[in-house]
């Protein structure tokens, strides 16, 4: 019990800070907010749809390149991503995609997608192959809907939130791969972080936590809903 | 359909790898002499070494010392509240220590922006114990009793206990912790940005910076810093996975089976 | 397998045709032509984002004034000067003709790095008809750097320091004076990086005091004046262990007291910070020995996209009306770079009932304590020197 509490207050304790400076509560402009929760639910979408498909490809294939493929996907989690991020910014300018939405989508799945698939390959492989082979005699439609999702449901909320941890965390990148054009609560923020408001700061630190709790608990409550929902069907 | 995504997924990551070759274009006109006697560098290179060691090394302790009590304890609401700080962003996290050990608060004596970067290792301790501890409570959670039950039969001591029966199942998950790890922290740019000092500099500051301001707006160490230290990781992990790669397969074959 | 590889000739495709270079945008003949052509457009400012007051006069005074007069939507981005300059020439290595920004504040070293890589477009005194009304003098050179018509003086402003009243008795009067407070309140003085603008300013003010002008002839810098400089360490903020990295963590600092000075370009700067209770009410001016005087500019990069609104934006930042507003207490307290005497006599008589603040320095000492800026060069030199005082 004593060892118990005293791991919860570690990991609870730097919460303390939230509360020595009272925050600012004045929101101007709401673009960022928009910018973000779009930016969330689209990468979320790409991320879960790519890396549960490719996780179940890599699951099943019978190719010889897999060990390879496999090690190709799994190399970016190494590489420092300060070091891809001006390579980066070489190859969109070429394809001149330098300042759009498209740019910064494809350059925030390159740091998040190498996390989904392997959070999801991990999933798929804790369920293990037995189960899921039997899944696979259902009809694809059927699969999906009644064993897959109820299965992945859980995985895929992790993979989401995941993926926006992560692009709440990109400063460099957005910043640089936006153009500064396309403003998020990172980007726009930031400039809190060093400037000498700390309230507005301590404001900004408030969202940016806040952010993926939200997301938490709307995909656990969708998730609840679809499973329940589910279920009635199939009685 | 499902080919389509997995051709997608396969040319997302080929992009970091384009990336890297375009880096390695950019540093190929670098005096690597220069670079390597060069006095900032090489104390960036050292400090950073210390604060990514330390800090990578007590998370996996840590987060591995967390999963197992938690799965052997069955602490179900202690495993759920041990996520948080995970998904908490770097730069948020930052600052909460920053606040935290800033200026005349100094908290127990720690203070942030001193020179043995002791805020910057906690926060990081703070954040990646966490995503050890997910890391290896899935491998905990499904790991074969049966092997401790025999090592506590044959009265093993509890560390031959956790060497034979549970250790060989937790390389694949440790490895691949320890270097996300190590590659996160050694190039990351806001947490030590925010908590560490002028000098000496961790190395992603140090590009990042090196790239950022005037007078070395067309040097090319910063690339070529870059691309040595990528290549350092990558050749860490390519050449501790060849060494663990038997007993893996021994240990994932008999998992499936 | 063979969708595979159609889906895979496909994307390579997309990118190929991507490639294709667009054609630079080029400027409109006149300014007349200029305005028009930009009727209906946007315009991308690009500028450092860290002050309050800098970005509501944008925002809430010259964007609207924009849109009425020339019908040109105005959108400030916020990023700092040396980010977008990388931008700009990562642009350049890309080939990347047309590209995101339309105008850019920029000076000192930013401008110098610009110049040299050729980031900029020239010719803008001709195109911009309130470029007439500029001061010569701040227009003719950047830091050392001549601007060759590669950008337009925006403002003017000199270098100064704060200290708070309240905490401080007795200021000093020079810099050996400053040193010497220091060994008295250790603790209570520190300047940013010298890879910070404000904290390279101060080294040099410091170098200005050993060698004066003799330090453009000869730009090297001796050993014993970095020893001489890290012999302030012990008593700085943190022991001199770490430095703020920023002007905003200084100001942060002095606003919570922790420190009892701060600095910056701009005479004016301190009065909005004190009227919103965020510096202390005590704030007031300390001109030491001398102070450089600063100019700072504005440019169209050579990939904007919409250069005729860029010109717009120009004209309308440099009128005398726009001018006026950046200078008074309200928004920014920013110097004009306009030459006063070319104004007609109702403008000339608004600027001198601006009156002054009580942050203030005295402006004619001041003006008397006037000295330009060493070139680029120097701040190099303090940047590449530097860290073995921080060591």
């Amino acid at each position: 019990m004593i060892r118990q509490g005293f791991i919860l207050l570690i990991a609870l304790f730097p919460f303390v800070s939230l509360f020595l400076v009272a925050p600012s509560m004045e929101i101007g402009n709401v673009e960022y907010i928009v910018h973000t929760v779009g930016l969330t639910i689209i990468l979320s979408g790409i991320n879960v749809w790519l890396a549960t498909t490719f996780a179940w490809w890599l699951l099943w294939t019978e190719s010889r390149w897999k060990s390879v493929i496999e090690w190709l996907v799994f190399l970016p989690l190494f590489i420092p991503m300060l070091a891809t991020l001006f390579g980066l910014y070489l190859i969109l300018a070429e394809v001149g995609l330098i300042g759009t939405y498209i740019g910064v989508i494809l350059a925030l799945l390159v740091v998040t997608i190498p996390y989904s698939i392997r959070l999801a390959y991990n999933g798929m492989a804790v369920i293990g192959r037995p189960l899921l082979e039997q899944a696979r005699l259902l009809p694809m439609s059927r699969r999906v809907v009644y064993v897959l999702y109820p299965l992945f449901s859980r995985m895929m909320r992790t993979i989401a939130l995941f993926t926006t941890v992560i692009l709440l965390s990109q400063f460099a990148l957005i910043q640089l791969i936006g153009a500064g054009l396309i403003p998020t609560v990172t980007t726009e923020l930031y400039q809190s972080y060093a400037g000498n408001n700390r309230s507005l700061a301590l404001s900004n630190t408030w969202m940016l936590i806040l952010f993926p709790v939200v997301i938490y608990f709307l995909l656990s409550g969708w998730n609840r809903w679809m499973v329940r929902m589910l279920k009635g069907r199939l009685q | 359909m499902l080919r389509s995504s997995v051709a997608l997924s396969i040319l997302v990551s080929f992009l970091p790898l384009a990336a890297l070759f375009f880096l390695g274009m950019e540093a190929l006109g670098t005096d690597w002499g220069a670079l390597l006697t060069d006095e900032t560098w090489r104390d960036s290179l050292f400090t950073t070494l210390y604060v990514v060691s330390v800090s990578t090394i007590v998370s996996l302790v840590l987060g591995t010392w967390v999963a197992r009590t938690v799965v052997n304890q069955r602490w179900r609401f202690t495993s759920t509240i041990l996520k948080i700080p995970m998904f908490v962003p770097h730069i948020a996290a930052a600052y909460l220590f920053w606040l935290l050990f800033s200026g005349s608060n100094g908290f127990w004596g720690i203070e942030s922006n001193e020179r043995d970067y002791v805020t910057v290792i906690l926060t990081y301790i703070w954040k990646e114990t966490p995503f050890v501890f997910l890391m290896m409570i899935g491998t905990y959670e499904q790991l074969n009793r049966g092997y401790v039950e025999t090592a506590k039969t044959l009265q093993l001591s509890p560390y031959a206990q956790f060497k034979h029966a549970e250790f060989p199942f937790l390389i694949k998950p440790l490895l691949d912790s320890t270097w996300i790890l190590i590659a996160f922290i050694s190039f990351a740019y806001e947490v030590p940005a925010l908590l560490g000092v002028t000098y000496p500099k961790l190395i992603g500051v140090l590009a990042y910076e090196r790239l950022s301001t005037g007078l070395y707006l067309e040097a090319t160490e910063p690339y070529a810093v870059a691309l040595i230290w990528t290549c350092f990781v990558g050749f860490g992990v390519f050449v501790s996975y060849v060494m663990t790669a038997s007993v893996r397969r021994r240990i994932e074959r008999g998992v499936r089976r | 397998m063979k969708k595979w590889r159609v889906l895979l000739a496909t994307l390579m495709l997309t990118f190929v045709a991507a490639c294709g270079n667009e054609e630079a945008v080029e400027f409109s003949d006149t300014f007349e032509a200029a305005a028009e052509s930009a009727e209906g457009s946007t315009v991308n400012l690009y500028m450092w984002g860290g002050d309050e007051g800098i970005n509501s006069y944008i925002d809430d005074y010259v964007a609207p004034r924009l849109e009425e007069s020339y019908d040109v939507e105005l959108n400030r981005v916020a990023m700092d000067t040396a980010e977008f300059v990388r931008q700009l020439s990562l642009d350049k290595k890309a080939d990347r003709q047309v590209g995101t920004i339309d105008v850019v504040w920029i000076n000192g070293d930013n401008f110098r790095n610009a110049k040299e890589a050729g980031l900029l477009r020239d010719g803008l005194m001709e195109r911009v008809p309130n470029a007439t009304l500029l001061n010569e003098t701040a227009q003719q050179s950047d830091a050392g750097t001549p601007t060759d018509d590669l950008e337009l003086a925006w403002g003017n402003v000199q270098f100064i320091l704060h200290y708070d009243a309240a905490k401080v008795d007795n200021p000093p009067e020079s810099f050996e004076e400053l040193r010497r407070w220091t060994e008295d309140n250790p603790g209570r003085f520190t300047y940013p990086e010298v890879t910070d603008f404000t904290g390279n300013a101060f080294v040099r003010h410091l170098l200005y005091e050993r060698y004066g002008d003799e330090l453009n002839k000869n730009a090297t810098v001796e050993e014993s004046f970095w020893d001489d400089l890290k012999a302030w360490s012990p008593n700085l903020w943190k022991e001199g262990q770490t430095y703020p990295k920023t002007l905003e963590q200084l100001d942060q600092l002095y606003a919570s007291g922790e420190v009892w000075m701060t600095m910056g370009f701009n005479e004016r700067r301190a009065e909005a910070e004190v009227k919103e209770g965020i510096f202390p009410k005590e704030t007031r001016a300390l001109l030491l020995d001398h102070s450089i005087a600063s100019t700072h500019f504005l440019a169209i990069p050579f990939n904007s996209p919409n250069p005729d609104g860029a010109l717009v934006l120009i004209q309308e930042l440099l009128s005398p009306e726009a001018q006026l507003v950046k200078q008074g207490p309200d928004y920014w307290g920013d110097g004009t770079s306009l030459d006063l005497t070319k104004l007609d006599a109702n403008d000339q008589k608004a600027f001198e009932e601006l009156g002054d603040g009580v942050t203030y320095p005295n402006s004619e000492q001041l003006l008397e304590r006037s000295i330009p800026d060493y070139g680029p060069n120097i701040i190099d030199a303090v940047r590449e020197e530097w860290p073995s005082v921080a060591k």
